[in-house]
């Protein structure tokens, strides 16, 4: 015999190809029949022909095999489909935590979702959103740390921007009036959405115009753009174009040149009205020094405008803010301190540029226009909806692992009539799949039901909508195939191991393989739950804190009413005819009311011991009427409050309070009394005439800062009125009817100060509502697991509960006995959960300068909690259990 | 039972006929010589495969043999349904055309 030259076996690849697609089971004897007749075919035509025959034959036989393969999957899947749903329905308890765990779970993490991307979206329906940045200005203290930052700068600053900086191809000041009158033919409403703004606005922000031109509806004075809300509001179906509108106490006209769809939820701002910038031009009433202000000149010292602006497609921000120290230092005097140290204009302030996207989580100026949210609030949530997930998986997890016997059978069976470990795990991912997408649906439900309702406490408009689009269906699928995977890969990876002699040999001690791993998961879940127990215990102390501290002043039946001019003016009158009604107790005006910020510090002089000594520290000024302090129930613990008996004192008394005299110096408010003191805007000198108690003017994030009170009406916007208790009604009636003689046509628009006062904290308590109700679920799902987990061991020994009793231990034995296995390890989890819960509820206390020690109680509180929780969630089944009649339990065999 | 299609039925007849030698190799050839035609070996093991959830065959795995890289034959058999379909299918051919003369049949 020759020895063959060349290889005879078959082409490799269609070898391969065959083998992958042969008959499952067979594939041997079908590559033997082709060998076979391969063979036949080398010795009738050679290697060349037999090997073009086989390649024919593979393709030919392919369309064949796939079908077949189609068809068994088909076959298996429905097996598969057949035994979940039969599981499912033989088990209606089991199933039942299951399911119902993972769409609770499911459902709060497509809620958290929603609510994650519309926080993120902010801002983003702007065409040029990467390149639109807010003008901030900052100032630095000496040691180089920021002092303070506003949103809003100079107006002064812009002109020599335009100049300096090409990149910037648009700039736009914005200029907000707060409550200001509005009035179109019968229609007069207070409105506080008023901007005067640049006609650049346009090209920095996308807002569509409905009608009017972009580039002329800001071109002229008194022309105003109004929202498609408000055109409804003042006009109904008139048209609006070109019809005039009064703004203003003084009642000044303008025209409306253009109507603007209205600015979307998800804004850091919102106007309804865009009036031009060039109406301001030459106003006294709008600011007191220089008429042009508003247009730019070199005074760079009040921060009133906006300012948004485009930067050029191909220029670099942060090469454009490198240029701005440099540019400070030109337009800006320097600095010099007391001791003579001289501070360069960009040693001491400078202008930062926030991209308009990041305004709403990160931005945390002083004067934000609304209240931001926070980044790290999205993280919490997330984490939260991450924990909420892992919880309910969990339950997956040890449900699936525990009843793992009551499957083993099954899994024997396949074994033997030929599946392999592979198979397995895939029918068993495929159920845990199955039941994620039962769960999903209902969780889809869940949200559908629940969404208007966390829209409604969570302050966005969130619709189900937003998930039907390839991001939110991304998303979806995304959280149903984690689920399903997370929830199955264990407890298929551990039920295809199970080896089918075993199993058929009956050898399979039920449930108890894996136990130590569900002990660890159960730690876990309650790790997590204590720990958000303790979290939600000190944030809800720390609020309750926050609502009822004691301010230094009375918060209750103090109404806030803005006061502009008529009122002002006219203000000795109208305070008699308040004071007329036996209800109305006290009035006075002010610049701002406590719980606004105090940001005005222009600086002061004082003499100390016949040494003047210049603005030691910045101290803000709270220019008031007379009756402030005793409106407020404010004390006044040295000198004398202000009064009408000394002439003097609306242009030459001062009063400090505890912390600036403190600060300053002295030993006692007394010693304090009586100094020469001079402010430089306005500029007047007078003498300290008392000293008031601390009070906490600004929220109580912040602490009590030194403030100097003087009187100045010609500043103050804000009445504030104490009044009795009951009726507001009545009084608020008597009131307007003032404000008609002096104002006509002003609708009194009336606040109450602690409603004000909640508001500071209102982010907070929303965020922190959120944060416990999730909490309160994750800790529901938490307990919907112990409960199947202890039903199912419970029930495993029903048999050895059956003897003990006959042998004579009574309930509370067997109670104990049943119960001991999973509280003790709840306990455990406590002891995790402690330092982690303390560290990270330390860190956010500290956000604020007045904050509750967390204290042991929490502790104890959360430990005994979870303790009785869980005990109840187990002792239900024990006792159950224990109370079954033994001879039941032992019947069976 | 249901009636046999025809590829069925050519199936079972090739498998019948060779009676203890019926493996995919041989089935194959039996068929291609019954009909004039010849199956792609896919078609013939899906259609085996058929007759097989249906009850109408059963394999036997032989021994393994050198000449096919060492792999064994798996046999087919006919069962007492497969023979029985096959016999049904035989009755129905002929009371569908009893009493059609050959000369008739030609002229179709």
């Amino acid at each position: 015999m020759a020895i063959k030259s060349k290889p005879q076996t078959p082409p490799k690849i269609a070898f391969w190809l065959l083998s992958r697609m042969a008959i499952s089971g067979e594939e041997y004897s079908v590559l033997g029949d082709f060998e076979e007749e391969y063979f036949e075919i080398v010795q009738e035509k050679g290697q060349a022909g037999a090997r073009f025959w086989y390649w024919r034959q593979v393709f030919r036989s392919t369309p064949s095999f796939l079908k077949n393969w189609i068809y068994w999957s088909v076959q298996m899947l429905k097996n598969y489909l057949k035994i979940t749903l039969r599981n499912i329905k033989r088990h209606k308890g089991y199933s039942f935590i299951n399911i119902a765990g993972l769409a609770i779970g499911m459902a709060v993490c497509i809620l958290i979702l929603l609510f994650v991307r519309d926080e993120l979206s902010f801002d983003t329906h702007h065409e040029h959103k990467d390149r639109i940045y807010r003008i901030e200005r900052r100032w630095f203290a000496a040691d180089g740390s920021v002092r303070g930052a506003l949103c809003s700068v100079a107006p002064s600053f812009i002109p020599f921007l335009e100049e300096e900086f090409a990149e910037m191809e648009h700039i736009a000041r914005m200029v907000g009036t707060g409550d200001i009158l509005i009035s179109h033919a019968e229609n007069n409403f207070v409105e506080e959405r008023f901007f005067f703004a640049e006609h650049d606005i346009f090209e920095v922000f996308t807002i569509p115009l409905i009608k009017g031109d972009p580039k002329t509806a800001l071109k002229n004075p008194n022309s105003l753009v109004l929202s498609e809300s408000m055109v409804r509001k003042y006009f109904g179906d008139e048209e609006p174009m070109g019809k005039s509108i009064k703004f203003g106490s003084e009642r000044e006209d303008c025209q409306v040149t253009g109507v603007m769809k209205d600015v979307p939820s998800s804004s850091h701002l919102h106007f309804d009205f865009l009036a031009s910038y060039v109406t301001l031009k030459g106003r006294q009433e709008y600011y007191r020094d220089g008429s042009d202000y508003f247009l730019g000149t070199t005074n760079f010292s009040d921060n009133v405008t906006y300012t948004y602006m485009r930067l050029a497609k191909d220029a670099d921000p942060e090469e454009v803010a490198a240029r701005i120290p440099g540019f400070l230092d030109r337009h800006l005097p320097s600095y010099e301190d007391d001791s003579g140290n001289v501070y360069l204009p960009h040693q001491w302030n400078t202008l930062v540029l926030r991209k308009v996207t990041d305004i709403h989580l990160h931005s945390r100026t002083h004067n934000e226009l609304e209240p931001n949210s926070d980044i790290r609030y999205i993280t919490l949530f997330t984490l939260i909806a991450v924990f909420i997930l892992i919880i309910a998986c969990i339950n997956f997890m040890n449900l699936s692992t525990a009843r793992a016997a009551n499957r083993a059978r099954e899994v024997g069976l396949r074994k033997v009539v030929g599946a392999n470990r592979q198979l397995l795990t895939t029918q068993f991912l495929g159920e845990s799949l199955l039941i994620a997408f039962l769960a999903m649906v209902i969780a889809v439900l869940i949200v559908a039901v629940l969404l208007p309702y966390f829209s409604a406490f969570s302050g966005h408009e969130l619709k189900l909508g937003m998930l039907i689009n390839p991001v939110g269906l991304l998303l979806l699928v995304a959280v149903f195939l984690v689920t399903g995977l997370a929830a199955g890969l264990y407890p298929a990876v551990y039920l295809s191991a199970y080896k089918p002699a075993t199993i058929l040999r009956g050898d399979l001690t039920r449930g108890t393989r894996g136990a130590i791993m569900r002990k660890v998961m159960v730690v876990f879940q309650f790790a997590i739950s204590a720990t958000l127990i303790i979290s939600v215990a000190v944030v809800f102390k720390q609020m309750r804190f926050l609502q009822n501290a004691n301010l230094g002043f009375q918060r209750e039946n103090i109404v806030l009413i803005p006061a502009d001019q008529p009122i002002k003016q006219n203000w000795e009158a109208i305070k008699q005819e308040l004071l007329n009604n036996p209800r109305i107790l006290s009035a006075t005006l002010s610049k701002r009311a406590p719980s606004g910020r105090l940001l005005d510090a222009p600086g002061f002089s004082i003499e100390i011991n016949g040494e003047l000594v210049e603005s030691p520290f910045t101290m803000p000024h709270n220019r008031v009427e007379h009756d402030f302090f005793k409106t407020y129930g404010m004390k006044i613990v040295a000198g004398r409050d202000f009064s009408i008996d000394h002439p003097t004192d609306k242009d030459e008394a001062f009063i400090l309070n505890e912390t600036a005299v403190r600060r300053l110096g002295f030993k006692s408010p007394e010693e304090a009394l009586g100094s020469p003191m001079y402010t430089v805007a306005p500029d007047r000198s007078g003498r300290l005439i008392g000293v008031v108690a601390d009070f906490n003017y600004e929220s109580l994030h912040h602490e009590i800062v030194p403030m100097i009170t003087y009187i100045r009406l010609l500043e103050t916007n804000t009445a504030a009125l104490r009044i009795a208790r009951g009726n507001i009604q009545e009084t608020i009636a008597h009131v307007q009817g003032v404000w008609d003689r002096f104002h006509p046509g002003y609708p009194v628009s009336y606040t109450f100060l602690d409603d004000r006062l909640n508001a500071l904290y209102r982010n907070e308590a929303r965020m922190m509502e959120m944060f416990g109700n999730f909490s309160l679920l994750a800790i529901l799902i938490a307990c919907l697991g112990l409960f199947g987990l202890s039903s199912f061991t419970t029930e495993t020994r029903t048999k050895e509960i059956g003897i003990r009793k006959v042998l004579g231990a009574s309930l509370s034995k067997i109670v104990t006995l049943l119960s001991k296995e999973y509280t003790k390890w709840v306990l455990v989890a406590n002891i995790i959960a402690f330092p982690i819960a303390y560290f990270t509820m330390d860190r956010w206390l500290n956000n604020f300068a007045y904050r509750v020690s967390i204290g042991w109680t929490v502790f104890i509180l959360t430990a005994l909690l979870t303790f009785v929780i869980a005990l109840f969630t187990v002792s239900y089944q024990s006792i159950k259990a224990a109370l079954g009649d033994p001879a039941e339990a032992l019947r069976y065999e | 039972m249901k009636d046999l299609t025809l590829s069925e039925l050519i199936l079972l007849l090739a498998i019948w006929r060779l009676e203890d030698n019926a493996y995919g190799v041989t089935i194959r050839k039996q068929v291609a010589e019954m009909t004039n035609k010849t199956y792609a070996y896919g078609t013939i093991y899906s259609a085996l495969e058929q007759l097989f959830t249906k009850g109408y065959v059963i394999k036997i795995v032989g021994p393994s043999t050198p000449e096919r890289g060492g792999r064994s034959k798996v046999f087919y058999r006919l069962t007492p349904d497969g023979k029985k379909a096959m016999k049904a299918a035989r009755q129905l051919q002929t009371s569908i055309w009893e009493g059609v003369p050959e000369f008739v049949i030609d002229k179709i």
